[in-house]
C-alpha cells in the first residue's frame, strides 16, 4: 500500500539491497515509531503533526494530517520552508495540487522532492483507482513529474 | 519569559540501554477544571492511567492523564481514599466535580523503554538515507522542542532535549562527552554499560547546564 516515486539522476543509491517495497515498509515503521517516541518524550504537547529529523547528510520531513495522512519528504540540508510547503500541499485546492493519501506513504528518494500531487484530480476522481491500492495512474505520475520539475529548489540544484 | 534551558538528557550505551537520565526544568503542563454532569470528556484506562481519549478542550488534550479529583490525588483508577474513579464519575451526586489533568509523565521504566526505541531508529535513519554513508539521527525538530543526539566513535549516544531556540547545543553535547569521559569512565568503580551513579559526574553536569543557561541568557 505504498506509492513510491523517485527520480534517478545518476546517483546510484545502494545502501539497501532490498527492493523498493521493503524500503518503504522500513521507512513507514521508522517514521511511525519516531512519531510515537517523540510524543512520549516531548515535554510539551505537540501541535501541528510535523517533525523533521536531520542526519549529517540529509533531512527527512514528516507531516501528518488530522486524518492520519502521512507525507514524507527527504531533502538535503539546505532546503528551506518545507514545513509550509507540506502544509500547503495538504491544504491546497484540488484544481492546483493536493496530496491526500490515506495511510500511505509517498516517498521520493531524491534531493529536492516536492510532493505536489494531483491526487484528488487524477486519483480520487478516477473510477479505476481505489483508495488503499498503489496509485497506477499514468496521468498522475506525469503531472507529478511536471510539478516536481517546476519547484524552485529542484531547479536551483539542476540548473 | 521563557528561560531557555535543557529539558532532559539521556545517555545511551553502545548496546542501546539507558545509562543516565536527567530531567531538568521540564515544563509542567497541568490543567484543572470543574465539570458538571454529564462529563464531556471521554476517559479510559490505558496502561494503568486514566487517559483522555476524546473531547479535548481548554488545554486538556487527548493523552492527558487524570491526576487529581476534587483535590484528592489519583493513582491508576483509584483515588487516595480508596474509591474507584469511574464509580465516582458515574454518580451524579458528586457533580460539579473538579478534575485535574496533566501530561503523561514517564516512569523510569517507560524512559528506559523509549530510550531503547531510539537506538534502532537511529540505525534505520542511517540505512534509509538517500545519500551514502550518512550518520543517523542528529537533530529532531518539532515546533516546540528539539532533540539533538551526538553519537561518539564508541557508539555511546548523548541525547539532549531542549527548547528549539537554544543555541550552542553542539558544544554542550561535546562538553557532556568530556564530562562522561572524565568522571564516569575514569572512575574505577564504574563499569562500562552500567547506569552512571557517580557524584562528580552529576555535579559537573549541573555546572555545565548552568553554564549553558548563562551563556544563552547573555546572548539573548
Amino acid at each position: 500500500m505504498v506509492h513510491s516515486y523517485s527520480i534517478m539522476n545518476g546517483i546510484v543509491k545502494n545502501t539497501l539491497e532490498c527492493p523498493r517495497e521493503e524500503e518503504a515498509k522500513l521507512m513507514y515503521g521508522m517514521v511511525y515509531s519516531l512519531k510515537s517516541f517523540v510524543w512520549k518524550v516531548s515535554p510539551v504537547d505537540l501541535k501541528e503533526g510535523y517533525y523533521c529529523f536531520s542526519s549529517d547528510k540529509y533531512r527527512l520531513h514528516f507531516y501528518e494530517s488530522p486524518t492520519k495522512l502521512k507525507m514524507i519528504m527527504t531533502t538535503d540540508l539546505t532546503a528551506q520552508g518545507i514545513k509550509e510547503l507540506l502544509h500547503q500541499i495538504y491544504t491546497q485546492k484540488p484544481h492546483r495540487v493536493t496530496l491526500v493519501i490515506n495511510k500511505k506513504n509517498c516517498t521520493g528518494k531524491d534531493k529536492h522532492h516536492q510532493f505536489v500531487s494531483i491526487y484528488v484530480e487524477y486519483v480520487v476522481m478516477n473510477p479505476l483507482c481505489t483508495v488503499d491500492k498503489p496509485i497506477e495512474s499514468e496521468l498522475f505520475s506525469s503531472k507529478l513529474d511536471e510539478m516536481i520539475k517546476q519547484h524552485p529548489s529542484f531547479q536551483s540544484r539542476y540548473s | 519569559q521563557v528561560i531557555m534551558t535543557v529539558y532532559s538528557i539521556y545517555i545511551l550505551s553502545k548496546s542501546g540501554g539507558l545509562i543516565y537520565q536527567l530531567d531538568n526544568n521540564a515544563p509542567l503542563i497541568e490543567h484543572e477544571k470543574t465539570f458538571s454532569y454529564p462529563l464531556e470528556l471521554k476517559l479510559e484506562l490505558i496502561n494503568r492511567n486514566i487517559t483522555v481519549v476524546f473531547g479535548q478542550r481548554d488545554g486538556i488534550k487527548v493523552g492527558h492523564v487524570l491526576t487529581n479529583l476534587n483535590g484528592i490525588s489519583v493513582t491508576g483508577a483509584q483515588m487516595e481514599d480508596g474509591r474507584n474513579v469511574f464509580e465516582v464519575l458515574k454518580d451524579t451526586n458528586n457533580y460539579p466535580i473538579s478534575l485535574k489533568f496533566s501530561r503523561l509523565k514517564l516512569s523510569t521504566n517507560e524512559k528506559i523503554f523509549q530510550a531503547s526505541m531510539f537506538y534502532p531508529l537511529y540505525a534505520l535513519a542511517c540505512q534509509l538515507s538517500p545519500e551514502p554513508k550518512s550518520s543517523g539521527i542528529q537533530v529532531v525538530e518539532m515546533d516546540n522542542f528539539r532533540l539533538q543526539c551526538l553519537q561518539t566513535l564508541t557508539g555511546v549516544k548523548f541525547i539532549v532535549i531542549c527548547d528549539p531556540k537554544q543555541n550552542s547545543v553542539d558544544s554542550f553535547l561535546k562538553k557532556l562527552y568530556e564530562i562522561y569521559a572524565d568522571f564516569a569512565l575514569k572512575n574505577p568503580f564504574y563499569s562500562l554499560e552500567m547506569p552512571i551513579r557517580c557524584d562528580l559526574f552529576n555535579e559537573n553536569l549541573k555546572v555545565a547546564i548552568e553554564q549553558l543557561e548563562k551563556s544563552t541568557l547573555n546572548s539573548v
